[in-house]
């Protein structure tokens, strides 16, 4: 398929949510990607600040092909063994305690939120929490959405 | 939008401090925005918030998700403060391309959750998992956040050359690899990042009149010189066609 044909099945059938730039891409190299048509670019940009070590950095492509051939998915009731190794690292580099993994950005604020807002009945034995208990019903300032609804919520 | 939040001017100590009492649980904020413009919080503004958060017992929630894992070119953004929060949230660059995301507690904080209280069916799974320990290997054996900080730096100073040169380049902001550009107009930053694109290099227009560079933390000098060559004449073009217009208004 072509961009043409590409763009017209979207349009039709996806919620149209996003404003696309105008090029299909078909693959990515170190700091460059292709489109359909095989033309370069120079990626600064990095999907939004995602690919930091740029496209098929021969290391992570690796290493997703070696777990990819040994378990892809597991379900939080079993243990594997690189959630711990990842907090540990997480956790170093970070100066904090502990670690929950989520699937985006949006769902780790959504954790964030959860712990802010206080446990109800879970801490009631410690008084600094339990006084935070009372602020179930209270505010969350975020100075990153200062202005505005919409800037807020694509923010998180 | 999540119901019981209040919204701090931004960078407004006055407004935090006014908005900020005991009814407060937590406050959250980005120390280097990111869609807001790649505008970085005050030390005034980080260490306020900080010591209402302590005061009234509320926690201090650094979003990381777009400034964090060496992007700055430390680790996180709050440590170019030297404020330790009670809550990060990490997520764009930390699985090589794979969706993960991940919330960093404080023990204390951490003794809020118990089993049942909250979880994922796909979060943490080994594929994402195996892949950002990889990932943060990296980043440590090839010293690449003192690369970002260098290039950072390097990318940063060919734009205030740039920006001596076009009077339409308001400002340069930015820490590391987290870079923006804001221009003179709405239009004109779309014009931009729209011939960049056809130049054959990617940059991104947010908060209207920001272009914003994100670049993976691999590039090198070779491809700034490259981009910042096409900027030049880009806004050549750009400011000539705009003050053409303008003449031709007026006339």
């Amino acid at each position: 398929m072509n961009l043409e044909q590409v763009s017209k099945l979207e349009s039709k059938l996806l919620l149209s949510t996003y404003e696309r730039y105008p090029v299909l891409l078909r693959k990515g190299r170190g700091v460059y990607v292709y489109d359909d048509k095989g033309r370069k670019y120079l990626d600064l940009l990095s999907g939004i600040g995602v690919n930091a070590l740029g496209y098929a950095h021969p290391a992570i492509t690796k290493t997703i092909a070696r777990q990819a051939k040994l378990l892809v998915h597991t379900s939080n009731l079993f243990y594997h063994e690189y959630q711990g190794r990842l907090a540990a690292a997480l956790t170093k580099i970070s100066g904090m305690d502990r670690a929950f993994f989520t699937n985006s950005g949006t769902e780790a604020w959504e954790g964030a939120l959860k712990l802010a807002d206080p446990c109800p009945g879970a801490c009631l034995s410690r008084p600094d929490v339990r006084r935070a208990g009372h602020y179930a019903q209270g505010k969350i300032s975020r100075a990153v959405c200062s202005r505005g609804p919409r800037r807020g919520v694509r923010a998180i | 939008m999540v119901p019981g939040v209040e919204f701090v001017q931004f960078n407004d100590v006055a407004d935090l401090v006014r908005k900020f009492d005991s009814t407060v649980c937590a406050i959250g904020f980005e120390f280097l925005q990111g869609e807001g413009g790649i505008r970085p919080v005050s030390r005034e503004f980080a260490e306020t918030a900080h010591k209402l958060a302590r005061m009234h017992n509320a926690l201090l929630i650094a979003d990381e998700i777009q400034s964090g894992m060496g992007r700055t070119g430390r680790w996180f953004a709050y440590q170019h403060y030297g404020i330790q929060p009670d809550l990060v949230t990490v997520a764009k660059p930390i699985a090589g391309g794979l969706p993960l995301g991940a919330l960093l507690a404080t023990e204390k904080v951490s003794e809020c959750i118990h089993p049942g209280m909250h979880g994922t069916t796909f979060g943490g799974g080994p594929l994402a998992c195996a892949v950002a320990l990889q990932l943060v290997t990296i980043l440590q054996k090839e010293k690449l956040l003192n690369h970002v900080q260098k290039i950072g730096g390097y990318l940063v100073e060919q734009l205030q050359k740039l920006q001596k040169k076009h009077r339409a380049i308001r400002e340069v902001r930015g820490v590391g690899l987290m870079v923006g550009l804001e221009l003179a107009s709405a239009d004109l930053a779309k014009e931009v990042f729209q011939q960049m694109l056809k130049r054959g290099t990617i940059v991104n227009r947010t908060d209207e009149t920001v272009i914003r560079l994100l670049p993976p933390f691999i590039v090198n000098k070779q491809h700034i010189d490259t981009a910042i060559r096409q900027l030049d004449q880009v806004l050549a073009q750009n400011t000539s066609a705009v003050a053409a217009n303008a003449a031709g208004r007026n006339q």
